[in-house]
């Protein structure tokens, strides 16, 4: 058992000497108060660890026991200066912790000197003293610490709390081990206390120097939480305010800074976090002509900036830093630039969509207001074109009248492009009303082959093919039709040479499909994609000669889809194409809760106007 | 019915309000008959022929709507101005009023809400309007128009042969109404 402890006890020892050279070499490395007071903490604590090992070895010594017991209380002093380098403690703190070192060194010169030979009582008593002494020291750092890990980016919470935890635990050994006093002389406590010892070593040592496979595990989940922040930076957000607002947020975050800053490349500060605007402009004033990299802030802060190039110019994204910020080195520069690409990208999009929207909205502004201008004259010339055909002006001669009726017909096609172009103006600007009732699908495809049917030639005939029974669907009926008509216009039209037009009435699927097959000219499939698209006209040398403005299927396909359904095509070109529109079937409805006849639809009969 | 379209009364019922289609449905117009006087023929509860106030600044579609009127064996009055058409509902006293909405001194939303004001019996009116917004026809016929009619998508003969029955849906007494509310 006691070559156990021993060994245990050796194995601490050279756990804190380890660890007290490991700071030490973290000094010499990056420098800094911060690291040179936690050298000095961990390098004293080590130092008081080799002495108590010696001690056993080669027995006691004043001079050695006096340095022993100073290091120990330097080592509690210099983790309360550890903290004051993070976060600067008040001048009375600072004196006060000073002068009880001074009282506290002085007692242990004493105790180990003029007082080794004292009684065990008093002797035991200043050791308490000192202990509690060195708990002050460290107690307040521990709990420090562990409250202001609470608001950190994961990496910084988890190695403060490991510090916070590993001296939380030596000082609870320490205090266990002298006020324990007896009841801890058999050899399985001390080996539990030892192990306890054991276990902060690592603690500490990963509260400093974390490898980079820990910090990866620790940052793991805010990592993801940032790449779908970056994500969303690029993709979704609203304007380049907002996302430069949201940017400046996620580098406090990432880098654990005090503040952030981002501006443009006219010097305008876009998005200040934790900072003012013009505390922002002072820290630009101090970084003079560097575009990366840091430079001292104020009050022993770093600050820190990478470029963010636009198109207009180079702006830059700076953080500030802060109390906890781990040190602004290389890699944190790097990984600042490496988001600030990602910002640059964000807001240049931002800008391209805004710049989109912006054409969207006076394309569609043009469009509506050149159809409304058009409307105008149309109705002069289309209301004489009627009057002339009608005799009504004057009687026309052979040639007037046959001249008369394609003058009109051309001027009713002008009218149906113009009612289309306002048409897709409205949709975009969201005034189009669609006012769904119970309707037959049947019945519609029947009236529009209805309405088609008078104006084929010879060469083109309709056949419509119709399940017996009702197809309900809740729909626009008028839309529809408009829909329908529109396919099956389509349909004779790109099928030149004439032949049969096929519209069929189907059920499946809680679907209700109403298909359009021709015998035409066919699409080819690399052109299916931009049939259904605004002004989407396949154009080649076949297709030109055929009048419209591509916005009939554009128009269908809104159509259906604000009212649940879908225009969707097949097409074999040489062959000819199959126009299927989908709409949901409407739940149906028990007979005897409608009215035979709705009151509007009744007056709307007796009006003569259906 | 979408935009309130007039339709003609050949067409297929539920073909009402096809907005963007060719109206191919049309028939040649010399195929019909067209007697003179066909429809002002028919007295209203005033004697003479039907009065027609047409309210319309652009002189040249006004013109056109005259000739037609005209000819039909109506009695038009033109008024290119609001302030105008609310003198003439009682100088003209109209059977029916073809209302424009662009009107150079007010709106003829402005020109209803006026003649309902100040004539609660009034004759009916028709708005014929170049636009045909949705909310524009709803409030429109919420102020009483028994009819909005985008002008291009119709013609001066479909307009007068319409006259007749547009006068039979006075405002209040029809049924008409209710499903433009």
């Amino acid at each position: 058992m006691n070559v156990v402890l021993q060994v245990a006890q050796d194995l601490t020892s050279i756990g804190f000497i380890a660890l007290g050279a490991a700071t030490v070499y973290q000094w010499y490395r990056y420098r800094g108060r911060a690291q040179a007071m936690l050298a000095w903490a961990l390098g004293l604590l080590a130092l008081a660890a080799a002495i108590g090992r010696i001690q056993t070895v080669t027995g006691t010594s004043a001079f050695v026991s006096v340095i022993s017991l100073i290091s120990f209380l330097g080592s509690g002093y210099f983790v309360l200066m550890f903290r004051d380098a993070f976060l600067p403690l008040r001048p009375i703190a600072r004196r006060a912790a000073t002068i009880l070192l001074i009282v506290a060194s002085a007692l242990a010169v004493a105790s180990a000197t003029v007082l080794a030979h004292a009684n065990a009582t008093l002797t035991s008593g200043i050791t308490l003293l000192l202990v509690l002494a060195w708990a002050a020291f460290i107690g307040e750092p521990v709990v420090r610490f562990w409250v202001a890990s609470r608001k950190q980016p994961s990496v910084q919470r988890t190695r403060m709390r490991a510090l916070s935890f590993g001296f939380a635990a030596l000082v609870a050994i320490l205090l266990v081990a002298v006020l324990g006093g007896r009841a801890l002389q058999n050899p399985v406590a001390t080996l539990l206390i030892q192990l306890v010892a054991m276990i902060t070593v690592p603690l500490i040592y990963v509260s400093f120097a974390p490898p980079s496979l820990l910090r990866r595990i620790w940052r793991m989940g805010e990592e993801n939480k940032l790449r779908a922040a970056i994500q969303d930076l690029l993709i979704f957000s609203p304007g380049p305010q907002a996302l430069a607002e949201q940017a400046a947020g996620w580098a406090i975050r990432m880098l654990g800074a005090q503040a952030a800053f981002i501006v443009d490349p006219t010097g305008k500060v876009m998005a200040s976090r934790n900072i003012s605007v013009d505390g922002t402009r002072d820290l630009l004033a101090r970084k003079g002509d560097q575009e990366r990299g840091s430079f001292p802030g104020p009050g022993g802060a770093t600050v820190m900036v990478a470029p963010l190039r636009l198109t207009e110019g180079t702006g830059f994204l700076g953080v500030l830093s802060g109390p906890f910020t781990p040190i602004f080195g290389n890699d944190e520069i790097n990984q600042l630039e490496g988001y600030a690409s990602s910002v640059a990208a964000g807001l240049e999009r931002t800008r391209v969509t805004e710049r989109i929207a912006a054409i969207e909205k006076h394309k569609s502004q043009f469009l509506n207001l050149a159809s409304h201008e058009l409307r105008g004259p149309l109705t002069v010339i289309r209301g004489y074109g009627s009057m002339l055909q009608a005799g009504l002006l004057g009687d026309l001669n052979d040639r007037g009248r046959k001249a008369a009726p394609v003058m009109m017909a051309k001027i009713l096609e002008m009218n149906a492009l113009i009612e289309q172009m306002i048409e897709a103006a409205r949709l975009e600007d969201g005034g189009l009303l669609i006012k769904p009732e119970e309707a037959d699908l049947r019945a519609i495809a029947s009236a529009a082959v209805a309405k088609l049917e008078p104006v084929l030639d010879e060469r083109h005939h309709i056949v419509l093919k119709s399940p017996s029974r009702p197809v309900r669907v809740m729909v626009d009926a008028e839309r529809v039709t408009t829909i329908v008509t529109n396919l099956i216009d389509n349909a004779v039209k790109y099928s030149p040479d004439g032949g049969e037009v096929t519209v069929m009435v189907t059920t499946g699927g809680g679907v209700a499909r109403l298909g359009v097959k021709d015998t035409g000219i066919g699409i080819a499939r690399d052109d299916l994609p931009i049939l259904f698209t605004r002004f989407g006209r396949v154009s080649n040398s076949s297709t030109d000669h055929f009048p419209g403005t591509g916005l009939g299927l554009f128009l269908g396909r809104q159509l259906a889809r604000l009212q649940g359904g879908e225009i969707t095509v097949d097409s074999v070109p040489g062959e000819g194409s199959t126009f299927t529109l989908h709409l949901p079937i409407a739940e149906r409805v028990d007979r005897a809760t409608v009215p035979e006849l709705s009151p509007s639809r009744l007056s709307a009969e007796a009006a003569g106007l259906r | 019915m979408v935009e309130g379209e007039f339709v003609d009364q050949r067409t297929p019922a539920v073909l009402a309000g096809l907005g963007w289609l060719p109206d191919l449905a049309l028939t040649p117009a010399w195929s019909r008959e067209r007697p003179h006087s066909r429809f002002a023929g028919r007295r209203t509860q005033s004697s003479g022929p039907i009065r027609v106030l047409l309210v319309e600044d652009d002189p040249t579609i006004a013109e056109m709507y005259r000739v037609q009127l005209d000819y039909d064996g109506y009695t038009v009055t033109v008024v290119p101005t609001g302030d105008a058409a609310i003198s003439a509902m009682e100088a003209a006293k109209p059977d029916i009023v073809l209302l424009d909405l662009l009107l150079p001194d007010r709106s003829g939303l402005e020109v209803m809400v006026q003649i309902n004001q100040s004539f609660p019996d009034h004759p009916p009116v028709v708005i014929l309007s170049n636009y045909g917004e949705p909310t524009m026809i709803e409030r429109g016929l919420a102020l009483g128009a028994v009819e909005y009619l985008v002008k291009s998508r119709v013609t001066p003969d479909s307009v007068s042969r319409a006259i007749p029955r547009w006068i039979g849906l006075r405002p209040g007494g029809e049924p008409h109404q209710e499903h433009r509310s």
